[in-house]
């Protein structure tokens, strides 16, 4: 069938008062839920997911579809205003959304993440829409090796995560790939640094994490300076302050276009998520920059290149999940559930047995976005007027969302307490200058890492040398060695010429 | 702004302490790691186990933290002043609520988090208190009426 | 006279509030159904559907509260200490009640004391399924293929402890076979690895080896329920393939803690029974391919501890160590 009448197919299907509806009710909830730190949309999905059984499968799916990426548009929110990530997909939009809400470009930054947003969201629709079966294809081929050495990259993009010296940088990816390491282990079912304690056989929680070291230690932060003294700056909340001026989009399309691109390629395998898309396209868009001393203190382009990315491997995981029946996460294996308790087969057959649903969704994720973008543009004047509020008001319920995000993921009080030690920790790192943007990816890859690498070899029966044999695998790990040995370089002969430059003692 | 820049950075035997503090604390961890996995199988090549990566791991980051020790030798970092009765007040706030919520509810916790909260802040405004927490209950009674089933709390205590 | 009158109205109003409030009036408010795993997933979902057919069947609201982890263990130990008044029951199955005792070591309930059985839901057979392109296709050449080349048959399993971790123990034990296990985080990168070729079997449920089935991507060698499966229906169960003590299916039902009043029990498994019978609920477990059992009482117990005995014999034979 020909595109542009599938198209025409989708949006006849998407276009009637039930699905429309259920779009809109989907996007709404989905941007409400992601708002709140810590309540996702996972659950989200899965209470609503009975209520949709009157439905017809399109409607239903258009509506959970809608909870699942509304929540990522949401989910930047909570991150540029409080440093509290809404969801683990957000907490790199933190790194330059909060700096920047601190200089007073709240607005902006919304402004920015809502556009990119929309941007990435569309950009992986229409490579859904053309290039489903080969991109199929290539999330296939993917097998252990060349998602380890997938990771490799990705850590490597983690040691130019941190501000100051490089030393600490790759010390605290090495404590975040530790702490990624607790919990059982899935190969040997071997409980790791568990010490006894059944709670912890699961790990630890990324949004635990997220919210202790982000959270608490920047309320923690704030009583050392003299912000609580005097009031908050003064927030210009007149529309010409929201928007991004000309020389900052033209700085940023770089980074949009770039983050779109990695974001739907890694949305497409499986097992990598929307978090892991926003963490290398920020990365990769630091190395790229001219200026990377200005990452992590408020540099549009980071925020940008993040939210592009996560939104674009949000809206990619379909892919997958509709062509293979093969879910990339645990929210994409719900949805895969609603399909199939409505009676769809996700698979290569589903375009053919249920091409109204198929084109209806996609149609739908176009009227999605753009719904959440009309919906969220305007909703930034009230956020950033939320800024206003004096901070002996705010900091009080930021703890309240911060315990009602932690406690809500296992409605067990461990996860409170946990949050209280990785917020002490996050205060200590503070004061000891040890970043802490390293140590996330470090956790959100290391366990990623490991499990691929003993997988490699326990398949190819011990032969190491299954990473260089196959092809992308090999590719990877080359480009990682290029980027090692440049980095190597460049240091070296900076350290040569301040040397022969330092004037003689 | 606190006179920081006036500060002079503390040194022992050399060694700028906030460096050496930073570095020891990273190193001790390192080697805690390494032994700890000592317990757990090392399996083979064709079978890797579980203690291999904390091994690799813990030791990289015991010589990390011997070059940060040394690096940070020329370091000029100093410590800003900690504030201890803030940090006091906020543990307590959140254990408290982690402690009550399952035991007294919601609206019990909610309180408690946010008056210990209060003690943080040098002025302590229990009017400001009392309507904040008021509005939060206020908050959760609808999220949990709204959306039974995702957030399960218990408002009232006797769970 | 007229105090008299008063009095003894009083009393009479009294002592007929106290029968009132006597008369065994439960449940007076609503139930918790503890499902100790995370919110999504089939087994979530269906327990918010029954709960809502449970409710109008007891005449009050019958609320699930997730409490996941530790492979569903979490949620059994704090039901196991949990009030037993009947207000509170949980979601227990084949892994967390007769596997579990034997993969940890500080399991902090026993699956016979701590527990009242009230009703069971039902069970899922597994599919025996294979790479496309491996060069056996029944069990019995799969059988056949593994003696013959001991430890090179690469099964996938998506988890330990896991439903279809147990089902390819119990059949590698029963046919006496070798195969090397890689282990996943869940079915999905599994059932990736195998579509792909990476991976030659794994064992999985119906529900999700349909659409791979249909579309050709993979092959149902065998199933593990007592009778074959209208889905497959070429595809022969473990007993006809000769292998009768692989036959499982991953069951599961509704709990109490122990001690919780019989009559209570009672009233409970009575209501749970009429949600199971719903059309909404029949309907929904069809869609899943689900048998539904309407065990409960002492065939219930019995059947629990018969499982608890037969998976503690069939973990030990495999050799599995408890963490």
């Amino acid at each position: 069938m020909d595109l542009l009448d599938n198209m025409i197919l989708g949006f006849s299907v998407a276009i009637s008062w039930s699905s429309l509806w259920a779009c809109f009710i989907g996007v709404t909830l989905g941007t409400f839920i992601g708002v709140l730190p810590g309540v996702g949309a996972l659950a989200g999905i899965s209470l609503l997911m009975p209520l949709t059984f009157g439905q017809s499968a399109t409607d239903a799916i258009v509506m959970l579809a809608g909870i699942y990426y509304g929540s990522i548009y949401g989910g930047s929110t909570a991150a540029i205003l409080l440093n509290l990530p809404g969801s683990v997909t957000s907490a790199v939009t933190c790194f330059d959304g909060y700096p920047m809400a601190q200089k007073g470009q709240a607005g902006k930054a919304l402004a920015m993440t809502t556009l990119a947003s929309f941007i990435g969201g569309c950009f992986a629709i229409v490579l859904m829409m053309a290039f489903a079966p080969p991109l199929v294809a290539v999330a296939q081929s993917f097998g252990s090796p060349e998602y380890f050495a997938m990771t490799v990259l990705g850590l490597l993009a983690a040691s130019t995560l941190s501000q100051g010296s490089p030393v600490k940088g790759i010390a605290m990816v090495v404590v975040g790939l530790i702490l990624g390491l607790v919990g059982t282990d899935i190969q040997s079912g071997v409980a790791r640094f568990t010490f006894g304690s059944r709670e912890m056989l699961d790990g630890i929680s990324l949004v635990v994490l997220a919210m202790g070291l982000f959270g608490v230690s920047e309320v923690l932060i704030n009583f050392t300076s003299t912000l609580f003294a005097t009031s908050r700056q003064t927030v210009d909340t007149s529309w010409k302050a929201m928007w991004p001026t000309g020389a900052e989009w033209k700085a940023t399309s770089g980074s949009m276009a770039r983050g779109s691109v990695l974001g739907s390629i890694i949305g497409i395998l499986p097992g990598a998520g929307a978090a892991i898309a926003a963490f290398i396209s920020y990365s990769v868009e630091k190395r790229m920059s001219r200026t990377p001393e200005r990452f992590g203190k408020g540099a549009i382009e980071g925020l940008a290149a993040a939210e592009t990315a996560n939104n674009a491997a949000a809206q990619a995981a379909f892919i997958p999940t509709m062509s293979l029946g093969i879910p990339g996460s645990a929210t994409m294996a719900l949805l895969l559930g609603a399909l199939l308790i409505h009676g769809v087969q996700p698979g290569p057959l589903v375009i053919q047995t249920d091409p109204d649903l198929f084109w209806g969704l996609i149609a739908s994720f176009w009227i999605g976005n753009l719904l959440l973008l009309i919906l969220n543009l305007p909703m930034i004047g009230i956020w950033v007027r939320m800024l206003l509020i004096p901070y002996h008001i705010l900091y009080p319920c930021i703890l309240f969302f911060i315990c009602l995000g932690a406690y809500s993921a296992r409605n067990n009080p461990i996860d409170i307490y946990l949050v209280i030690v990785f917020g002490l920790m996050g205060y200590g790192m503070k004061l000891l200058q040890l970043p802490a943007a390293p140590l996330l990816l470090g956790l959100v890859l290391g366990p990623m890492a490991e499990e691929h690498f003993r997988r490699s070899l326990l398949l190819a029966r011990g032969d190491a040398t299954v990473f260089l044999t196959q092809p992308i695998s090999a590719g990877l790990l080359a480009t990682a060695a290029i980027i090692v040995a440049t980095t190597v370089w460049s240091s070296l002969r900076k350290r040569r010429r301040a040397l022969s430059d330092a004037p003689v003692q | 702004m606190t006179p920081e820049e006036e500060r002079v950075p503390h040194r022992i035997a050399g060694f700028n302490t906030l460096e050496l503090a930073a570095g020891l604390i990273i190193l001790v961890l390192g080697v805690i790691v390494a032994a700890e996995s000592l317990t757990y199988p090392f399996g083979t090549l064709r079978n890797v186990g579980p203690a291999i990566f904390p091994m690799l791991l813990g030791i990289i980051l015991a010589a990390l933290g011997l070059t940060i020790i040394f690096e940070g030798r020329v370091s000029l970092a100093v410590a800003p002043a900690v504030p201890w009765r803030a940090i006091l007040a906020i543990c307590a706030s959140l254990a408290s609520f982690a402690l009550l919520i399952d035991r007294a509810g919601a609206y019990v916790a909610i309180f408690a988090l946010i008056f210990l909260a209060g003690l943080a802040d040098r002025t302590f405004r229990p009017v400001t208190l009392l309507i904040v927490a008021f509005c939060l209950c206020a908050f959760v009674t609808a999220l949990v009426m709204g959306f039974r089933g995702i957030v399960n709390i218990d408002l009232l205590p006797g769970a | 006279m007229f105090k008299q009158m008063t009095k003894l109205a009083a009393a009479g109003a009294l002592t007929l509030a106290a029968a009132a409030a006597g008369a065994q009036d439960f449940p007076s408010k609503p139930i918790t159904w503890i499902v100790p795993y995370t919110p999504g997933g089939i087994t979530d979902t269906r327990s918010r559907l029954i709960a809502d057919e449970f409710g109008k069947a007891l005449g009050q609201t019958v609320v699930v509260e997730n409490k996941p982890g530790a492979g569903g263990t979490l949620g059994l130990e704090y039901v196991a200490r949990a009030d037993p008044d009947g207000y509170t029951i949980v979601y227990g199955t084949l892994g967390t009640l007769a596997a579990a005792p034997s993969l940890y070591a500080d399991l902090r309930y026993d699956s016979l004391e701590d527990f009242e059985s009230i009703h069971m839901m039902g069970a899922s057979p597994n599919t025996l399924i294979a790479y496309k392109d491996t060069p056996y296709n029944t069990v019995k050449d799969l059988v056949a293929y593994a003696k013959e080349h001991p430890g090179e048959v690469t099964v996938g399993l998506a988890g330990i402890g896991t439903g279809t971790h147990l089902a390819s123990e119990l059949f590698a034990n029963d046919a006496g076979v070798e195969f090397l296990q890689v282990p996943y985080k869940g079915s999905a990168p599994m059932l990736n690895d195998l579509i792909a070729g990476r991976l030659d079997i794994a064992f999985d449920y119906p529900v999700s080896t349909l659409g791979h089935v249909q579309s050709g991507s993979v092959k149902v060698l065998g199933v593990t329920s007592a009778d074959r499966l209208e889905l497959f229906p070429d595809a022969p169960t473990v007993a006809e393939a000769g292998f009768p003590g692989a036959e499982t299916g991953s069951w599961s039902g509704i709990f109490a803690p122990g001690g919780t009043p019989p009559e209570r029990v009672e009233i409970l498994a009575d209501a749970f029974a009429t949600a199971m019978e719903s059309a909404a609920v029949q309907d929904a477990f069809e869609k899943v391919q689900s048998e539904i059992w309407m065990m409960r009482g002492t065939e219930m117990d019995e059947f629990v501890s018969a499982e608890l005995d037969r998976w503690t014999r069939i973990i030990e034979a495999a050799g599995i160590e408890k963490q």
